[in-house]
Formats: structure tokens, C-alpha cells, sequence
């Protein structure tokens, strides 16, 4: 098998796309101000006394506790690569239950999904969707699997760049 | 067998070893986390079909449930232990 | 042409959603629904599924506009907050 030089620069310009989406939504709506549920105040609590930041810990307790824009970017992504755009619309119904079932009002998550779908279908013509899917599962990489200090102080530095805390 | 099947696996392949590896319960939560979401992927990506996105859907909000609920076990045993480490 | 009918559900469930007096401003932190969320997104949600299961039609639109303002004003009693048994 070969892997051309198109694949990696269509993955790479999909990771960059899908981290801004959730990122910013995400931090717009609030994750890195304070934790929703006890579990993410837990995960800030310890990424701050492992060095990190207390604020990126929040929000990264978040995505673990309930599916916010993230897992909203990935399930548009799925969607719009098996059943178009109405798939993506049925991603964000899915996405706003799941959010109710783990006890957040549902603004980030469903927001998120929705503009995922609509910035996928605007990029539909140069990159396939399924190298979303690819590139989400890079972001998330990048944020809870490579090096939880250092992503942390990331996140709390654009939340407070962004004056969302 | 193309550039997405194999970058997802090798980074579920390397966050699946981290988890072994890691003493830190809470770090295990978080690259469980970014497992799970590989593996939401791929259950996808292998069922090409509208079940699969389903299945897929299905899989990753029950997961976010239940490590929901672990972490939330998590701050209750240290608030029952009164100490406020790992 | 087919996307006259989300066009026409939104609006229809915009129109009844005035009628039965949801509120018009948005709170980011409140588990209740307004007039906007999340009556467009399930309004849009569900005429999707019913476009991938069935064929849409005006009656089939006429009544997830009625449905999806319902849903929203009860939200917060379909799906309660999570107690964790205390």
C-alpha cells in the first residue's frame, strides 16, 4: 500500500479545521469557565496538581463527561459521510439526547454538530468527508492522548485569550 | 486499507497501550476518552451503512455515560476519603 | 425543491412555538427550551429522519411543526437532570 502526498495534506487541513470548529465553540459556550458535573471538576482538579492548567482541566473534564462539540464534530463527520447532509441533521438531534442524558443543557454540543455539518458540506468539494473523520480523531489525539499538562495549558490560554473565563 | 484506516489505528493502537501504561486513574479516564472516540470511528468506517452511523452513535453516548459515572465515583471516594489526590 | 419542506417545518414549528408562548430570549445556562432552542434543531432532526425513512409531504410536516415546539416546552420533564441516586 502507498500513502500519497494528497491524503496527508487533505487529513492535515481536516485535523486543522475540525480542532478550530471545536475549540472554539466549545470554549465559547463555556467549558473552560466551570465543570458541569463533579467528574470534570475532579479531572481539574488533578491536571492542576500535576503542573497544568485549572481551566483547560475543566474543559477537558468535560468532554470526557458528556458528548459536547467534539464528539458533536465526529458524529456530524460519521453522518455526513454515510447519509449526506440530512445525516448530519439527524447527527445533531442524536447529539442534543445524548447531551440530556448526561445532564448539560445541550448548547455546545448541538451548535457544534450543526456547524460541523455546514462546514463540511462548504469544504465537500475539495475534501472527502471521510477524512473528517480521520482529522477528528487527530484533534482529539492531540488533546487527550499526547500530553494532558501541556494541552491544558493550551485550552486555558485561548479561553482566556478569548475572555470566556 | 487507506491513510484514514491507518492513522486511526495506529493512534487507537497507541492510546490503547498508554492506557495499560498510565498509574494515573484520571489520565486513564482521558485517554479511554480518545479510545472511545477511535473506536466510534472505525465502527463507521467499517459499516458502511446508515446502522452503522447509528451503532456508532449508540456506542459513543452510552460510553460518555459511563465514564460520566465514573468520574463522578471518582470525586465521591475522595470526598469520602478526605484527600484530595488521585 | 425538496428543501421547502425543512424550510416549511421550521417555520410552521416557529409559528405554534409563538402560540403556546415559549419564551423569545435565550438563557445558555437554563435546562429549559426557548422559542429558537431546541425547536429548530429537532424540527430539523426529525424531517430528516422521516426524508431517510419515508417520502415528506405536507401532513408529515405539518405535524413535526406541531410536535417539535411541544418538545421543547417540556423539555426540562423528558429529560430531567441526572441525581445520581443522591
Amino acid at each position: 500500500m502507498e500513502v500519497s502526498w494528497v491524503e496527508l495534506i487533505k487529513l492535515l487541513i481536516s485535523t486543522g479545521v475540525c480542532w478550530t470548529n471545536f475549540v472554539l465553540i466549545d470554549t465559547y459556550f463555556g467549558l473552560p469557565r466551570k465543570p458541569g458535573v463533579l467528574g470534570a471538576e475532579v479531572i481539574g482538579k488533578t491536571l492542576e496538581k500535576m503542573g497544568g492548567d485549572l481551566n483547560g482541566g475543566y474543559f477537558m473534564g468535560n468532554i470526557v463527561c458528556s458528548p459536547d462539540a467534539s464528539a458533536g464534530t465526529l458524529m456530524a463527520a460519521i453522518f455526513y459521510y454515510l447519509l449526506g447532509f440530512k445525516g448530519g441533521l439527524i447527527a445533531t438531534l442524536l447529539v442534543y439526547i445524548g447531551n440530556r442524558l448526561c445532564n448539560d443543557p445541550g448548547y455546545a454540543g448541538t451548535f457544534g454538530t450543526f456547524s460541523a455539518t455546514v462546514i463540511i458540506h462548504l469544504l465537500s468539494g475539495f475534501i472527502e468527508p471521510r477524512y473528517f473523520i480521520g482529522g477528528m480523531i487527530m484533534a482529539i489525539f492531540t488533546i487527550q492522548g499526547l500530553y494532558h499538562v501541556g494541552a491544558s495549558k493550551v485550552l486555558g490560554y485561548i479561553g482566556r485569550k478569548l475572555g470566556m473565563i | 486499507m487507506d491513510a484514514v484506516l491507518l492513522l486511526i489505528g495506529v493512534i487507537s493502537f497507541v492510546v490503547g497501550l498508554r492506557v495499560f501504561l498510565t498509574k494515573n486513574r484520571v489520565q486513564r479516564l482521558l485517554y479511554l476518552c480518545c479510545l472511545n472516540f477511535a473506536i466510534s470511528a472505525l465502527i463507521a468506517l467499517y459499516i458502511k451503512s446508515p446502522m452503522g452511523g447509528v451503532v456508532a452513535a449508540a456506542y459513543f453516548i452510552g460510553s460518555t455515560l459511563s465514564s460520566n459515572a465514573i468520574a463522578h465515583t471518582i470525586g465521591k471516594v475522595q470526598r469520602l476519603e478526605g484527600r484530595g489526590e488521585w | 425543491m425538496l428543501y421547502l419542506y425543512y424550510i416549511l417545518s421550521v417555520v410552521i414549528s416557529l409559528v405554534v412555538g409563538f402560540i403556546i408562548g415559549l419564551p423569545v430570549e435565550i438563557d445558555v445556562n437554563s435546562f429549559k427550551g426557548n422559542l429558537f432552542f431546541p425547536t429548530v434543531f429537532v424540527a430539523l432532526g426529525l424531517t430528516a429522519v422521516i426524508d431517510i425513512l419515508f417520502n415528506l409531504n405536507l401532513v408529515f410536516t405539518l405535524l413535526v411543526g406541531i410536535f417539535s415546539p411541544l418538545f421543547s416546552k417540556y423539555v426540562d420533564l423528558i429529560f430531567p437532570g441526572v441525581s445520581y441516586g443522591g
